[in-house]
């Protein structure tokens, strides 16, 4: 045997032997899929050693569509919980994926079948009848409900009950967890010192009653910081939007999406109404156009050249770009790209 | 190899739906390539697919949600006001108090949400492809001086211009139109095959009680037959009848690609090695049956969409079967 082929052999054994404990501590996890990357972020900003958490997408792609690959079945198989955005997000193929994994576990309406969006804020649910002709319209409201933060730290709470309902054992863990995460989380929002001398609930309290510049405003307290400071300088500047997806990043910040390029949600954009926003950048002076990465480039370019608005490609999905590795980076990088486009 | 082991019992239904796909598409590929009509195939899938579209665009979304018509919602909305209320307690508290979790009161009642497209798009789909095989059946001229193939051609284009032109108009119909071509047969479930294999025995029936007329044109030309006293128009009309009710049964199911493959390479790699129907039909179904197994593996072991998979070692296959007839006739002429 020659030293290359030994060295070769040592180093597979050293891999196996690497892996077997690993295989043996994973069987001890709680096996948790989601649909979207940013639900498997919190999911393990939760539940840390306790689970492994597999996502279905993987945040580069369109959310309303997934192509069958065998392994997503294989996932959800032996999987513990499964968690869904939910809003009829999933709608395309959650129940194929389900009825696929022929795991009695993870079923609609059991305690392994978790909708992320219990009781979070929605917007835009419908209060008259819809049907297609008003493009894809989602009945129970619009889904994109994760990229406002207050929304994320709901899910998160979903997410610790949840884990904590499933094994009993760890409800502490899990609780402290997600308490954890929440003070991070509250913490990019209003900056650290804010949230230190006054409390996380306390400030979203106060904000989403409008009343956040009384008490900031006083004298003696520390400074705005995070998310919010960096973005209120923008309140009530307005933007173009490609799919109905920013409406909740642009509700918490105080943005006005003053127009789409899809004429009506999901359908792509036509001349008209491409003409029709290209008016309407140019009457308004609108200066930022907001868009993921995975839709075509070509109608806001358009736009670009006759109006010279910027086009800020931004994921809206952890994982989307490569700085965007968990919930709260996700969210600087909004926050960063569309402050830095609007402060052009 | 674990994966494999692993994935076995997903591949169970895709590999009963294969074999139930080729029983009858080999045979029917025979026919079609010994009549040089090769895109008859994608023009019939094609029209069944403008039918699905015609179909999701009539479908109001309304009828699928009876508890949504008055703007209600199965989740009660939370406002901020509320939500505010909740929060400002939270920093004095324990914020994950325990409570029951509430999945019983979430939606459920969402199950069956395409239920209302559902019941419209497979007779949707039939109803155009039919339309497309009497089209074929019926505009077949003469003299021939338009090909029958640029007739096919023909439908093809402009049924799946229309389907874009529709989808256009769509929620995500690039998404979909793309998802009819690749189709999902990993997905596939019971009662969508048995409802197939129930069609296809139908059908299997019908062509080996009818298979003298059919066998005629297929076999001597239209002229020929016609010559012969056989009614082409009424043979024909029938052939590309039964031909549409099955492609729309296994577009819906495999998607374009892999029913093309089905059609065409098993008849094409048993053309290649046999003369006789019964020989071919044979070998076709033996090339169809291993192809699809290798499919399956490959997809399982590599994890990457089944239906890909499947048409790209149908490839694979034919690729190899020419390569084996090339090699075969070298031999002969050498010993001769």
């Amino acid at each position: 045997m020659s030293p290359f082929m030994k060295r070769c052999l040592w180093l597979w054994t050293a891999c196996i032997a690497a892996c077997l404990p690993m295989n043996a501590k994973a069987d001890e996890k709680l096996r948790v899929v989601t649909t979207t990357t940013d639900l498997a972020a919190i999911a393990r900003a939760i539940g840390g050693e306790k689970v492994e958490v597999t996502s279905i997408a993987t945040g580069r792609e369109d959310p309303h569509f997934i192509a069958a690959k065998p392994s997503y079945m294989m996932a959800t198989r032996k999987a513990d919980l499964w968690i869904r955005v939910g809003l009829e997000l999933e709608i395309g193929y959650e129940e194929l994926i389900l009825d696929g994994s022929r795991n009695a576990k993870i079923r609609i309406a059991t305690p392994g079948h978790l909708d992320a969006s219990e009781g979070v804020l929605r917007l835009e649910v419908p209060t008259q009848r819809i049907d297609r002709s008003m493009g894809d319209i989602h009945p129970l409201g619009n889904p994109h409900y994760w990229i406002d933060p207050l929304n994320g730290r709901i899910v998160a709470k979903n997410i610790g009950r949840r884990l904590a309902h499933l094994t009993p054992e760890n409800a502490e863990y899990f609780a402290d967890q997600t308490k954890a995460f929440q003070r991070q989380l509250d913490e990019r929002m209003f900056g650290p010192e804010l949230v230190g001398k006054i409390g996380g609930g306390k400030l979203w309290a106060l904000l989403l009653k409008n009343r956040l510049e009384e008490v900031i405003d006083k004298p003696g307290q520390p400074p705005l910081g995070g998310w919010l400071a960096a973005m209120r300088p923008y309140r009530g500047r307005k933007i173009v939007t490609y799919h109905r997806s920013w409406s909740y990043f642009a509700h918490r910040f105080g943005l006005v999406v003053a127009a789409e390029l899809e004429p009506k949600p999901g359908i792509p954009p036509s001349p008209g109404h491409v003409a029709d926003v290209i008016k309407r950048v140019k009457a308004e002076k609108i200066k930022v156009l907001l868009m993921e990465p995975f839709y075509s480039r070509k109608a806001p370019d358009l736009v670009a050249s006759e109006t010279g608005i910027i086009v800020v490609q931004c994921a809206n999905s952890v994982r989307g770009q490569p700085e965007a590795t968990d919930y709260l980076s996700l969210m600087d990088g909004i926050v960063n790209r569309v402050s830095a486009a609007l402060s052009r | 190899m674990e994966r494999l082991v692993e994935a076995f019992p997903l591949l169970v239904l895709p590999f009963v739906a294969c074999l139930v796909i080729a029983s009858l598409h080999c045979y029917m590929g025979l026919h079609v390539i010994r009549r040089g009509v090769i895109f008859v195939d994608l023009a019939l899938a094609q029209c069944a697919a403008l039918g699905a579209a015609v179909a999701l665009i009539v479908t109001p979304l309304v009828d699928s949600h009876p508890h949504h018509h008055n703007g209600e919602s199965p989740i009660a909305a939370v406002s901020e006001s509320q939500l505010a209320d909740q929060l400002s307690l939270e920093d004095d508290h324990a914020p994950v108090e325990p409570k029951p979790p509430a999945h019983a009161t979430v939606v459920a009642e969402h199950h069956d949400h395409d239920d209302g497209t559902m019941s419209l798009t497979p007779a949707m789909s039939l109803f155009f492809a039919l339309l497309g095989a009497l089209l074929l059946s019926v505009a077949r001229l003469r003299d021939e001086r338009i090909p029958h193939e640029a007739l096919i051609g023909i439908i093809f284009v402009v049924s799946a211009a229309l389907t874009v032109l529709i989808l256009s108009k769509a929620p995500h119909g690039h998404e979909r139109m793309e998802a009819m071509l690749v189709g999902s047969i990993l997905f596939v479930s019971w009662p969508q095959v048995t409802t197939m294999l129930a069609i296809y025995v139908v059908l299997g029936i019908l062509h080996v009680a009818l298979r003298r007329p059919i066998m005629r044109i297929t076999g001597g030309g239209v002229a020929a037959a016609e010559r012969a006293g056989v009614r082409v128009k009424l043979w024909d009309c029938l052939f590309y009848g039964s031909f549409a009710l099955m492609v729309t049964q296994s577009v819906s199911i495999a998607g374009v690609f892999v029913v093309f493959s089905f059609l065409i390479i098993p008849a094409a790699c048993a053309s290649l090695f046999a003369d006789r129907f019964a020989a071919q039909l044979i070998l076709a179904w033996l090339v169809a049956v291993i192809t699809t197994v290798f499919g399956l593996v490959l997809s399982a072991v590599v994890d990457v969409p089944t239906g890909a998979s499947l048409v790209a070692c149908f490839g694979a296959v034919l690729v190899a079967f020419a390569m084996a007839r090339t090699l075969a006739r070298k031999n002969h002429k050498g010993t001769s």
